[in-house]
């Protein structure tokens, strides 16, 4: 390593613990588009079909899985017992949680243990340009109103849905594509876990994905994503395709510039209004990476200003939402990782903030197995002892198909 | 894990670029992280109203996709939609409502509502709402985290003012 590069990665590590120092009182945890430049793949659609990444995972997705980022095995489809036709894509996301939450009730702290997610992803290819994907699921309800095996088992049939359904025009892995359908539009670090704040309360919390006209154009060092959205169908519409969150229609635009495969800067915007609550919502946001090959270790950052709009009640606020964290790989099929995560609805109103520590360890001892330890230490407000802080500790098994 | 590419020619430049992006981050972190505003413990910020109430902290905070959303509706509770949200809480009796007394019930507008005339004084002690909200006596709603008690108070202050639909 040059000198310089020396001295950027003590300042940046300097910097960082210098943040956190002044920042924390507390800790807590994150999770994954982590694998960006650490696993030596420079844009997300190398390992994801989907332009912006996320879901079905390409043959390339599948094999770094295997070989570099879990301790051993096959990545591919049924761990390479049978492989299905090029046309075809098939994958899957399967997820069992376990979790103690202590919000500061009289009654104690609750423990659960539910299925989180069942996803079956699809994807047929028409000739070389088009394809059809679709993502069919169950939704994971951590407090069911019977959460007896029984009766789990009885709602699932109700609580089958799509998540995303969407017909693009992709030509190449690099290039232009456009996109029609449901799915989330391109914006923000996109994480896996979707109780960061910047997930939450951007547009992208959980079964919020929209109906979109999508396009952009994705090269090695760069991309660019435009989204026109509409929501979901919601009241007296099909649940299969229903979803959650403001009935916003709206734009998203995404922009990412990578510089020599190890840093990335992204600026991004989201206007989102919803007429059945005379609300606007305005977000203005950049995020920066920094891989470190030395140290092992992503520095991911994402910071948005949200001003909302509220005609009916002739009022107007600015809000924040931030998340720092340092993702270290010690070794092969290990990550563990630290963040901080702040939210702020009205920057005029102190209390009205939330800040989150977060710690988190990702074990991937074969490949489509991984282990997640997250805890999570939230500051409500002013942070009284009324029950103005939050520790969550969860355990997650993940199988990918 | 694969090796990256050698650098480019250009990277000092692309050096210096990644620094100001991870520099920008840590920046705007460190800055609006301490708190912007004053503490405004008497609400008067923000309109106590339902039109602001809803879209600002009822539906992000208890309409999502485990609780009160349309699909889960958790405890038969939806809170997916604005008036939906509203019909819920006052004629479920979440909020006291207190309508005066010789006009039509809003959840039962066939009667004509009898309200007792101490009821606006009890409205916020006996509303099961902000029970819920405070874990005062009650599982604390919403159940990952609790509300900012600047939120709460806000929510008081509404039923104080009548629980209107305004």
């Amino acid at each position: 390593m040059a000198l310089k590069d020396r001295r950027l990665v003590r300042f940046g590590l300097t910097a960082l613990l210098a943040a956190f120092a002044f920042l924390a009182s507390a800790r807590q945890a994150a999770a994954y588009p982590q694998f960006q430049f650490s696993s030596g793949t420079n844009r997300c659609s190398q390992c994801h079909y989907s332009p912006s990444g996320g879901g079905l995972l390409t043959s390339w997705g599948r094999d770094e899985s295997a070989d570099t980022i879990s301790l051993g095995g096959d990545g591919a489809f049924l761990h390479g017992l049978w492989a299905p036709p090029s046309w075809l894509g098939i994958g899957g996301d399967f997820r069992f949680a376990m979790l103690s939450n202590d919000v500061g009730n009289a009654q104690g702290t609750e423990f659960a243990a539910f299925p989180m997610q069942a996803d079956l992803y699809l994807r047929a290819a028409l000739g070389e340009s088009w394809s059809i994907n679709g993502t069919i699921g169950v939704r994971g309800i951590v407090r069911p109103d019977d959460g007896s095996i029984g009766g789990r088992i009885g709602a699932a049939a109700n609580d089958v849905m799509s998540r995303e359904h969407y017909v693009m025009w992709r030509p190449s892995a690099t290039g232009p594509y456009f996109r029609v359908g449901r799915f989330f539009a391109p914006y923000g670090l996109r994480f896996v876990e979707h109780i960061y704040y910047v997930r939450r309360y951007t547009g992208n919390n959980l079964y919020e994905e929209s109906y979109n006209a999508s396009g952009g154009y994705v090269a090695d060092d760069w991309e660019a994503h435009a989204t026109f959205f509409a929501p979901t169908p919601k009241e007296g519409a099909i649940e299969f395709i229903s979803g959650v969150g403001p009935a916003e229609y709206g734009f998203a635009g995404y922009g990412e510039l990578r510089l020599a495969k190890m840093s990335a800067l992204a600026a991004q915007v989201r206007v989102g209004v919803s007429p059945n609550d005379n609300e606007g919502r305005y977000q203005l946001g950049g995020i920066g990476k920094l891989w470190i090959e030395k140290a092992k270790i992503l520095f991911l950052g994402e910071a948005d200003l949200i001003h909302q709009t509220f005609s009916t009640a002739n009022y107007s606020q600015n809000g924040f939402v931030s998340y720092a964290g340092l993702n270290f790989f010690p070794t092969r099929g290990v990550l563990a990782a630290v963040a901080y995560e702040r939210y702020q609805e009205n920057l005029s109103i102190s209390t009205t903030a939330r800040n989150a520590f977060d710690l988190q360890m990702n074990f991937f001892p074969w490949a489509h197995c991984e282990v997640v330890g997250l805890a999570r230490y939230q500051i409500v407000g002013q942070g009284a002892i009324d029950g103005g802080s939050a520790t969550l500790w969860m355990l997650q098994l993940h199988y990918y198909l | 894990m694969h090796n990256p590419e050698p650098m480019s020619p250009g990277r000092s430049a692309t050096r210096f670029l990644g620094a100001l992006g991870f520099a920008i981050s840590l920046g705007a972190l460190g800055i609006l992280a301490q708190g912007c505003g004053s503490p405004d413990p008497e609400n008067t910020v923000r309109p106590a109203t339902w039109s602001f109430i809803y879209p600002a902290i009822i539906q992000p905070s208890c309409a999502t996709a485990s609780c009160h959303s349309d699909f889960t509706r958790r405890s038969g509770v939806n809170f997916g939609y604005s008036d939906e949200a509203y019909f819920q809480l006052t004629c479920r009796h979440f909020v006291l409502t207190c309508p005066p007394a010789g006009m039509p019930d809003p959840c039962n507008p066939s009667v004509m509502a009898t309200t007792d005339p101490s009821c606006p004084g009890r409205a916020l002690d006996e509303s099961q709402l902000m029970h819920q909200l405070r874990a005062d006596g009650a599982p604390r709603m919403p159940p990952d985290f609790a509300l900012p008690d600047v939120d709460i108070d806000l929510i008081g202050k509404w039923i104080q003012n009548g629980a209107k639909q305004d």
